[in-house]
C-alpha cells in the first residue's frame, strides 16, 4: 500500500504538517465554498445510493429502500455542509455573517432609528475632525517651504508699542553683511515693485516679487509648470534677463490655468517678458504677488531687500537674535529712516509672521471645546438610541436565549449592529469633515496665511472614529450584558408587557441629562459669540463708512521729484477733477483711514514740556471731517487758503483734548511735532516740508468727535489731524464718497483724472471703507467664531432634541398598555400628558441646572478664550429658556400621542 | 453473545483509521468494512460517520480523493496519511494497554476471606 504523504516539501518545515493540513483545509473550505458543498452532496448521494442498492438487494422495494437509507443517515444531507464548515473552523465566520445579515435587516426595518444614530455620529465625527484639522493646518503645517521651521525674518519692536512690530529693508551692502552672519545657513532677498500690464487694451497694475537667485534653492518648492527663478537669471546689478514666473492665482485669473502659457510673452508699457514657469498654489512668497522676477529686473536706482534667513541647525531664533540686534543698530545709524527712533530687534520665525494668528489662536481652545462637546453629544445621542432600543428588546433577547442562543451569541449580534452603525456614521462623518474643513477658509480667507491649505488630518479622523465606535460598542452592549443574565424566566414571565425595571433607565437618564447640559453650554457659548459679533456690527464708529472708496494717486511722474508746490497743485487738481464726476459726493485725502489711523508719533504740548506724549498722526485735507461726517466739537478746521499755504495747523480728537488738557481749553495750544522739524535728516525721500514751516510748532485750532482709530477692539487713541499740505508726500490716498456702491465709478474717476492732469498713476483699491472694517482681524475672527459656534450649537440642539424625542417615544411605547388601563379606568387625557412629561422633568431640569453651572464655569475661562464675546450672564439664562422650551416640545409630541391612546387598542397591544 | 456492541466514546476514530488502513475506502465502504470486521456485531450510526470523516481529513489523518467505485460511479475514497498511520499505531497501543489494564482488573477473582485475616 502506498503512503499518501503529499504535503508539499517546499513549505517551511518548521510548521508541523498537521497544523499545515488544518490551515490548508480551512482555506480550501473558505475559498472554495461552492465546490466543497457540491463535493459533500455528491459524496452523500453516493452513500445513499449504495445503501439503498444494498437494501433493495435484501428485497426491500426501491422507494422504501431510499427512504430507509435517508433515515439511516440520520442527519439530512443539507446539514452536512454546515457540519463540514464547523469542522474546518468556520463556525464563527458563518455565524458572524448571519449576525450581520440579521443586524442589517433590523436596522433597515427601523430606519428612523438607524438614520438618527448614524447622523449623530457623523455630525460629531465630522465637526471634530474638521475643526482639529483646521487647527493643524493653521498651527503646525502652514508653509510649503523647505525648513520653514528654521526660517526667520528680522523685525523691530518699538518699545513704546509692545504689540506692534515691523519688517524693514536692507540696502545691498547691509544685505551682504547680514547674509554673512555665522548663525545663518542661507539667506535670500526679496523686493517688491509694481508694473503696469498692457495687453489687448487691458491695463492693470501687477504686483511683482523680485527674488535673488538663491531663493529657489532656499525654498525648494517645485514649480507647477516650467521652471522657477534661477541664479543664472541675474541678481541685483546683474545683466537683466526678461523672464517672469507666474503666481498661481494670477495664472488662474489671467490665463485661466492655461498650461501652454510657458514660452509666451507678457507685455508691459515698455517691456516684454518671457513666461518661463508657474508656481504652485501654496507658494505665495512676498504676500501672494502676481509675478516673480529675478532681482536683475529691479527698476529703481536704490534696491532694498527683505531678507529671509535660514538658521543653522541647532541655533535658536533667540540665540541668533542676540547676535543680530547689535548689527541692526549699526544699520539704523547709517539708514535711520527704516527704523524707529528706539527699537530692539529680533528674528521672528516665519510661523509668527501672520498677524491674525494670535487672535485666532486665542479662540482655538473655545472651538476645541465646542467640537469636543459636539463629538460627545453625537456619541451620547447614538448611545441613547442604542440603549433605548436595547431596553425594549429585552424580550427578544430573553426569547432567543430561552431557545438556546448563548449570551456570547446575543452580545455578538448586538456588537455587529453597533459596529454597522458606527462604521456607517464614520463614513458619513468623514465626508462631512471634508465639507466643514473648508468653511473657515471660505468665511475668513485672510485670517489664514495664503500658504495654508486645510487638509483632513488622518490621525485626528482615526481618533474621532475610534471614539465613536467605542461609544457605540459600550452603550450598544450595555443592555445586552444586563439582560443576557440568566433571569430569563422573569423577563419572559413579564409577558408582552415589556416593562423595564426602574434601574435600567438610569443610564438613559444620565445620558440625557449630560446631553442637555453640554448642549446648553454650547448654546450659551455661541450666543455669547454672536452677541460679540453683533457688537462689532452695531458699534459706533464715529464716522460714516458707507459708499466710500479709497483710491491712491501718485504725484511723481518719473524718478525726478516734483517740488512741494507742484505736488500741492496736482493733488488739488486731482481732487476737483474727481469731484466733478457725476455721482461723486465728496473727495478728501487722508494718509490712513479708520478704523486704524496713521502711525503713532511723539510730541510735546507747549506748557507741559517735561513729558513726551504719543498720539496718532494723521495727515488730512480740510474737508476730511465733513466728508467722513465726523462732527467738529470745538473750534474750526483750517481753510482752503491755509491748507494751500501749508500752515502748521492741527485738529485733535476728543480723547486727545480730555487726556492732555483736562483743565483748560485745548484750542490755540501749541504742539511740537518732530515730523515738522526742518533739520530732520531721517525723513524718507519724496517727503517734503511746506516752505511755511519754520520749526516743529503747530497750533491746535479745533476738536473733533472721537473716531475708532486703533482697530475695532481697542480703546480710541489720542489723535492729531495735521494739515495735509504741511508735509507733502509723493503718494496721496483719496477717499471718495459716491451715491450708491462705489465700484461702478472706477473708470469714470480714472478718465476724469487723466483729462485734467495727463497720465497719473492711480491705484484703484478695490476696498471700500466698509470692506476695510470687514477685513479687520478682530471682526473676521469674531465672525468666524460666531458662525462656527452657531453651527455647532444648532447641530447640538438638533441632536439633543432628537435624542430626547426618541427616548420619550420609546418610554411611551413601553407604557402604552398602562396608559390604556388608566384611561379605561377614567384617567383624564391631560393627566396622561402630565404623567409622561413629569417622568422627564427631573432629568430635564437636572441637565439644565448642570448646564447652567458648566456655562458659568466656561464663562470664567471666556476672558482668555474669546476676547470679544459677550460676558452678559443673561445670555446663559436666555439659552437655558430656549433649550427648555425646545425640550418641552420634543417631549410633548410623543406625550401627546400617549394621551390619545384608545384604551381598547392599547390593551390589545398587550 | 449480544448481537450489537455499543460504540465506546472516542473509539469511532480508531475504527475508521483501522478500516481505512486496510485499503482505500469510500464513506459507505468504511461503514460496511467496520460492520464486516466486527462480524456484524457493531452498527455505526451513519449520522456520526461523516462528521468523523470530516474531522479526520481536516486534521490531516485521512486524505479524500475522487475515484471510480465498484459500480463505476464517482465516489470519494479515503486513504491513510503518514500522520494517520502513526496515529493509528499510537492509538492501537494505547487501546491495547487500556484493555489490558481493564481486563486485568476485571479478571481479578475475589480472594478468600481467611487469606486477608
Amino acid at each position: 500500500m502506498s503512503l499518501p504523504t503529499r504535503v508539499p516539501s517546499r513549505l517551511p518545515s518548521r510548521i508541523p504538517r498537521r497544523v499545515l493540513s488544518r490551515i490548508q483545509s480551512t482555506l480550501r473550505t473558505l475559498f472554495r465554498r461552492n465546490q466543497t458543498t457540491i463535493e459533500i452532496n455528491d459524496e452523500l448521494h453516493h452513500h445513499l445510493e449504495a445503501h439503498a442498492a444494498d437494501l433493495i438487494a435484501q428485497g426491500i422495494p426501491p422507494q422504501e429502500a431510499r427512504r430507509q437509507a435517508r433515515l439511516d443517515l440520520a442527519t439530512p444531507v443539507a446539514n452536512h455542509a454546515e457540519l463540514h464548515r464547523q469542522t474546518a473552523g468556520l463556525q464563527l465566520l458563518d455565524e458572524t455573517r448571519q449576525d450581520i445579515r440579521y443586524g442589517l435587516r433590523g436596522l433597515w426595518r427601523n430606519k428612523p432609528f438607524a438614520l438618527t444614530a448614524i447622523l449623530s455620529l457623523a455630525l460629531g465625527i465630522g465637526a471634530a475632525t474638521a475643526m482639529f484639522s483646521v487647527v493643524y493646518a493653521v498651527l503646525l503645517d502652514i508653509y510649503p517651504y523647505a525648513d520653514a521651521d528654521r526660517t526667520v525674518n528680522p523685525i523691530v519692536h518699538d518699545p513704546s508699542l509692545p504689540d506692534d512690530w515691523s519688517w524693514f529693508v536692507f540696502t545691498p551692502q547691509q544685505y551682504a553683511q547680514y547674509k554673512a552672519a555665522p548663525c545663518f545657513e542661507d539667506v535670500f532677498g526679496q523686493g517688491g515693485m509694481s508694473i503696469q500690464l498692457d495687453e489687448n487694451d487691458v491695463q492693470q497694475p501687477l504686483r511683482v516679487a523680485l527674488l535673488t537667485g538663491n531663493a529657489a534653492g532656499f525654498n525648494r518648492v517645485r514649480p507647477l509648470l516650467g521652471r522657477d527663478i534661477q541664479p543664472s537669471d541675474g541678481d541685483f546689478g546683474g545683466k537683466p534677463s526678461n523672464v517672469v514666473v507666474l503666481g498661481y492665482k494670477f495664472w488662474q485669473k489671467h490665463y485661466f490655468g492655461d498650461k501652454s502659457v510657458i514660452g509666451k510673452d507678457l507685455k508691459t508699457g515698455k517691456n516684454l517678458y518671457r513666461i518661463v514657469g508657474v508656481m504652485p498654489e501654496r507658494y505665495t512668497l512676498g504676500g501672494d504677488p502676481d509675478l516673480y522676477m529675478p532681482y536683475s529686473q529691479y527698476i529703481f536706482p536704490e534696491p532694498y531687500f527683505v531678507a529671509f534667513a535660514k538658521l543653522k541647525k541647532g541655533v535658536t531664533a533667540q540665540q541668533a537674535s542676540t547676535f543680530v540686534d547689535p548689527m541692526l543698530h549699526d544699520f539704523a545709524k547709517a539708514e535711520p529712516r527704516f527704523y524707529p527712533r528706539q527699537f530692539h530687534a529680533r528674528l521672528q520665525p516665519l510661523l509668527e509672521g501672520f498677524t491674525s494668528r494670535s487672535k485666532l489662536l486665542k479662540n482655538f481652545p473655545l472651538l476645541y471645546f465646542a467640537t469636543g462637546a459636539l463629538l460627545l453629544i453625537g456619541c451620547a445621542n447614538c448611545s441613547l438610541l442604542l440603549l433605548a432600543r436595547g431596553t425594549t428588546r429585552v424580550h427578544e433577547f430573553a426569547l432567543r436565549s430561552a431557545v438556546g442562543a448563548s449570551r456570547a451569541r446575543i452580545v455578538r449580534q448586538l456588537l455587529v449592529e453597533c459596529l454597522t452603525i458606527s462604521l456607517l456614521g464614520s463614513v458619513l462623518g468623514t465626508g462631512l469633515a471634508y465639507l466643514l474643513a473648508r468653511l473657515p477658509l471660505q468665511l475668513a480667507a485672510d485670517l489664514f496665511p495664503t500658504e495654508a491649505v486645510i487638509r483632513i488630518n488622518g490621525t485626528i479622523l482615526a481618533f474621532s472614529i475610534a471614539v465613536a465606535i467605542l461609544a457605540g460598542i459600550v452603550f450598544g452592549l450595555l443592555p445586552a450584558l444586563k439582560f443576557s443574565r440568566p433571569h430569563i424566566s422573569t423577563m419572559l414571565n413579564s409577558n408582552g408587557r415589556r416593562t423595564v425595571a426602574a434601574g435600567s433607565k438610569r443610564p438613559l437618564q444620565a445620558l440625557i441629562a449630560a446631553q442637555i447640559a453640554l448642549t446648553l453650554v454650547l448654546l450659551t457659548v455661541s450666543a455669547a459669540a454672536i452677541s460679540g459679533f453683533l457688537h462689532f456690527l452695531h458699534m459706533p464708529l464715529g464716522y460714516d463708512p458707507t459708499n466710500v472708496v479709497s483710491v491712491g494717486a501718485g504725484l511723481m511722474k518719473t524718478t525726478v521729484l516734483p517740488s512741494w508746490a507742484e505736488r500741492a497743485a496736482k493733488i488739488d487738481a486731482i481732487q476737483s477733477a474727481i469731484e466733478s464726476v457725476p455721482g461723486v459726493i465728496s473727495v478728501t485725502t487722508a494718509d490712513d483711514t479708520p478704523p486704524s489711523g496713521g502711525g503713532l508719533s511723539q510730541f510735546q504740548l507747549v506748557g507741559d514740556e517735561n513729558r513726551n506724549r504719543d498720539a496718532r498722526y494723521t495727515s488730512v485735507a480740510s474737508n476730511y471731517f465733513s466728508s467722513l461726517r465726523i462732527p467738529l466739537l470745538q473750534g474750526r478746521v483750517w481753510t482752503t487758503a491755509e491748507q494751500n499755504a501749508g500752515l502748521p495747523l492741527v485738529v485733535v480728537n476728543q480723547t486727545f483734548a480730555r487726556r492732555f488738557s483736562p483743565d483748560r481749553s485745548i484750542i490755540d495750544r501749541i504742539v511740537r511735532l518732530p515730523a515738522l522739524d526742518p533739520k530732520d535728516k531721517s525723513r524718507p525721500i519724496g517727503v517734503t516740508l511746506a516752505p511755511a514751516i519754520q520749526n516743529t510748532e503747530a497750533r491746535i485750532i479745533g476738536v473733533s468727535a472721537d473716531v475708532v482709530n486703533d482697530g475695532l477692539d481697542k480703546p480710541i487713541l489720542p489723535n492729531l489731524y495735521v494739515n495735509r499740505n504741511a508735509i507733502m508726500w509723493a503718494y496721496v490716498p483719496l477717499l471718495i464718497r459716491t451715491t450708491g456702491a462705489p465700484h461702478g465709478y472706477d473708470l469714470s474717476i480714472a478718465q476724469a483724472v487723466n483729462r485734467v492732469t495727463g497720465k497719473t498713476f492711480l491705484n484703484i483699491n478695490p476696498f471700500t471703507l466698509q470692506d476695510i472694517i470687514e477685513h479687520q482681524p478682530a471682526y473676521r475672527t469674531q465672525r468666524l467664531v460666531a458662525v462656527l459656534l452657531s453651527i455647532f450649537a444648532v447641530a447640538a440642539l438638533a441632536l439633543s432634541l432628537v435624542g430626547l424625542y426618541s427616548v420619550v417615544a420609546y418610554i411611551v411605547a413601553q407604557r402604552t398598555p398602562e396608559f390604556g388601563i388608566r384611561i379605561a379606568l377614567g384617567a383624564q387625557r391631560e393627566g396622561i400628558l402630565w404623567l409622561v412629561l413629569r417622568s422627564n422633568a427631573a432629568v430635564l431640569l437636572g441637565g439644565t441646572a448642570l448646564g447652567i453651572l458648566l456655562s458659568f464655569a466656561v464663562r470664567a475661562r471666556f476672558a482668555h478664550w474669546s476676547e470679544y464675546s459677550s460676558r452678559n450672564p443673561l445670555t446663559i439664562l436666555i439659552s437655558a429658556l430656549i433649550l427648555l422650551t425646545a425640550a418641552l416640545i420634543a417631549s410633548l409630541i410623543p406625550a401627546h400621542r400617549a394621551s390619545r391612546v384608545e384604551p381598547t387598542q392599547a390593551l390589545r397591544a398587550e | 453473545m449480544p448481537k450489537d456492541v455499543d460504540l465506546l466514546q472516542g473509539t469511532l476514530n480508531l475504527l475508521i483509521l483501522k478500516a481505512v488502513s486496510l485499503g482505500p475506502l469510500h464513506g459507505y465502504g468504511v461503514l460496511l468494512r467496520i460492520q464486516q470486521l466486527s462480524a456484524d456485531r457493531m452498527q455505526i450510526q451513519q449520522g456520526t460517520l461523516y462528521p468523523a470523516l470530516y474531522r479526520l481529513e481536516h486534521t490531516g489523518l485521512l486524505r479524500g480523493k475522487w475515484g471510480p467505485s465498484d459500480n463505476n460511479r464517482k465516489a470519494r475514497f479515503y486513504t491513510l496519511t503518514a500522520a494517520g498511520r502513526r496515529q493509528l499505531t499510537a492509538e492501537q497501543q494505547k487501546w491495547h494497554a487500556l484493555a489490558d489494564v481493564i481486563g486485568t482488573i476485571l479478571n481479578t477473582e475475589p480472594t478468600p476471606a481467611e487469606d486477608i485475616a
